[in-house]
């Protein structure tokens, strides 16, 4: 892609943490985006009128750092005493394990990535996950329970 | 009472043959029958310990009926903020949910207000609890099938991964992958038998179980490819539930009563109730349950001037409950209870009377709807010939619930 057709913002000395970068990273793709889309309906009308190149469509994310995102997935274990539950979800060979309800965080996932779920409880277990994903919310009955979030 | 006799036995033969019959002529659904654990409980132990609601009408044809209510103060917290579900809440409040409270209004044989009781009840020991039994995760936890579900799990994982990681990427690849999620979650949660699952996908589980060799899913998808995985999870999680009902209950409790006239009490009651299953329990068979009460009452001695308790006796009824369940959903729907009764006075002899008693008992309870329970207690005196009859209905709330909201059997 062309240097001048780049969105670079410098941060400067602001160290941030990664639901802060999160935050930021959306805010920004929200407002961008946004004028990104009257700038392209702005072009449109001056090609038409111009009759000149074609502009190529806008592309998401930020230029230069590989598109990855954080999952929070938090867990809920219901009618249960704490202890009596166990809940382990893999992501790239990376497992993280609770036997309470609490949230689960794993950074770095791509479209196309699999957090394998694997549980045990003598409860209900209800997980949600945050980011875009098939499904965002799995529902468990008491016993043993598999499942797998895709990310979109 | 002889000739009243005759007539229950008729009337719980009709009621009893008349359920049985239903039972028989319509099988309930897979689908429509939701049981929990507290609907299977036997009636004798909801009268040991209630975890909802409880109201009884007791002594319906004697001189001193009552209505009594009983309940559990975390189901009533759980009914304003059902948060306390939540693992963390319900730890917290675990003593709460250990306790039972009641109260009744005693009633004349004319219903006019003869006294008020109140009482409270902790279960020291409840091993029968799904929800807190150590034994049952331990159990789940080491369960052959689960271990093997999830190894096929994280293969089915990986296959799709490599099919995907080796494509082009697009929009169709990606699609194919969500597909492919969405099969392995029907084939683990949702009950659809295996072999009307995408012939596609099944090849792919055939091929990684035999690789893994993951036996018991191999036996199960190649002897019956009808049944899902889980319709056999629940069968699993059903029978190891079974496994803890035979397991002990025992709580204790204080009790009094209030004269009609003056907030004064008039008896005390310090008791302790014990239940046992004796056999192995299987589902839907029946089963005999050791039922011991020891308790010390605290009465007015009539003897003395003034209100007091110094009359004491102290009694012990050892039992067993038979209880008879429906073989098609596992519900208990009549229970036959046979006890002894020794009481001994300790204190306030009234002149003729026996320092000691013994009594024959007997309770028949008939579940007539959902948690609808109609007890008829028997009590039998071999030392006079006398023969008193009790006649009550206990209905726990949530069976009421279901009735309003027209959810049948």
């Amino acid at each position: 892609m062309a240097k001048k057709n780049q969105l670079v913002i410098d941060l400067g000395k602001i160290k941030l943490t990664d639901e802060q970068r999160k935050s930021l990273h959306s805010a920004l793709h929200k407002t961008v985006a946004k004028e990104i889309k009257s700038v392209e309906k702005t072009n449109k009308k001056q090609s038409k009128t111009s009759g000149t190149e074609k502009a190529k469509p806008a592309t998401r994310g930020v230029v230069g750092a590989p598109v990855t995102k954080t999952a929070t997935l938090e867990v809920t274990f219901t009618k249960v005493n704490t202890g009596d539950s166990e809940l382990t979800a893999t992501f790239n060979s990376q497992s993280k394990k609770i036997t309470s309800s609490d949230s689960i965080i794993f950074s770095g996932l791509g479209k196309g990535d699999m957090i394998e779920i694997d549980g045990t409880s003598l409860g209900s277990t209800t997980i949600s996950i945050d980011i875009s994903a098939n499904p965002t919310v799995m529902n468990f009955t008491p016993g043993n329970f598999n499942d797998n979030f895709l990310i979109k | 009472m002889k000739k009243i006799l005759p007539k229950y036995i008729c009337m719980l033969a009709f009621i009893v043959t008349a359920k049985q019959g239903i039972s028989q002529d319509n099988p309930p659904s897979a689908a429509s029958a939701i049981f929990t654990a507290d609907s299977l409980a036997s009636g004798n132990t909801k009268d040991i310990l209630t975890s909802f609601f409880q109201l009884a009408f007791q002594n319906l044809t004697g001189k001193r009926k009552e209505f009594n209510f009983n309940s559990n103060p975390f189901a009533v917290m759980l009914k304003n903020n059902p948060k306390l579900n939540i693992d963390k809440y319900y730890t917290k409040y675990q003593a709460l949910r250990k306790l039972n409270f009641g109260f009744s209004i005693g009633l004349d044989s004319s219903y006019h207000f003869n006294g008020f009781s109140s009482g409270i009840k902790y279960s020291i020991i409840d091993q029968r609890d799904p929800t807190t039994s150590k034994l049952l995760f331990t159990r789940l936890k080491i369960d052959g099938f689960a271990d093997e579900r999830a190894k096929l799990n994280k293969a089915l994982v990986q296959h799709a991964k490599d099919e995907y990681n080796a494509s082009a990427k697009t929009d169709a690849d990606f699609q194919h992958l969500s597909n492919f999620r969405d099969s392995i979650a029907i084939f683990f949660n949702i009950d659809v038998p295996y072999n009307k699952l995408n012939a596609g996908f099944r090849k792919i589980v055939d091929s990684i179980v035999k690789e893994e060799d993951l036996k018991q899913i191999r036996q199960l998808i190649e002897n019956t490819p009808a049944s899902s995985l889980k319709s056999n999870d629940t069968k699993i999680f059903d029978s190891l539930k079974n496994s803890i009902k035979k397991n002990l209950l025992w709580t204790i409790g204080l009790s009094d009563t209030t004269y009609k006239d003056q907030f004064l009490f008039s008896n005390l009651v310090i008791n302790s109730e014990l239940s046992k299953g004796i056999f192995e329990p299987k589902a839907g068979a029946n089963n005999l349950e050791l039922n011991i009460k020891a308790a010390c009452n605290f009465l007015k001695d009539t003897l003395q001037t003034g209100r007091n308790l110094k009359k004491v006796i102290f009694s012990f009824e050892p039992g067993v409950n038979w209880v008879i369940r429906d073989k098609n959903n596992d519900k208990s729907y009549l229970e036959l209870k046979l006890s002894g009764a020794y009481y001994h006075n300790f204190n306030g002899l009234y002149l003729g009377e026996d320092r000691d008693k013994i009594f024959m008992n007997s309770t028949i309870r008939i579940r007539v709807y959902e948690d609808i329970w109609v007890p008829l207690e028997i009590k039998y005196d071999p030392a006079n010939g006398n023969v008193f009859g009790l006649f009550n209905v206990k209905a726990n709330f949530t069976g009421l619930g279901k009735l309003l909201k027209g959810i049948s059997l």
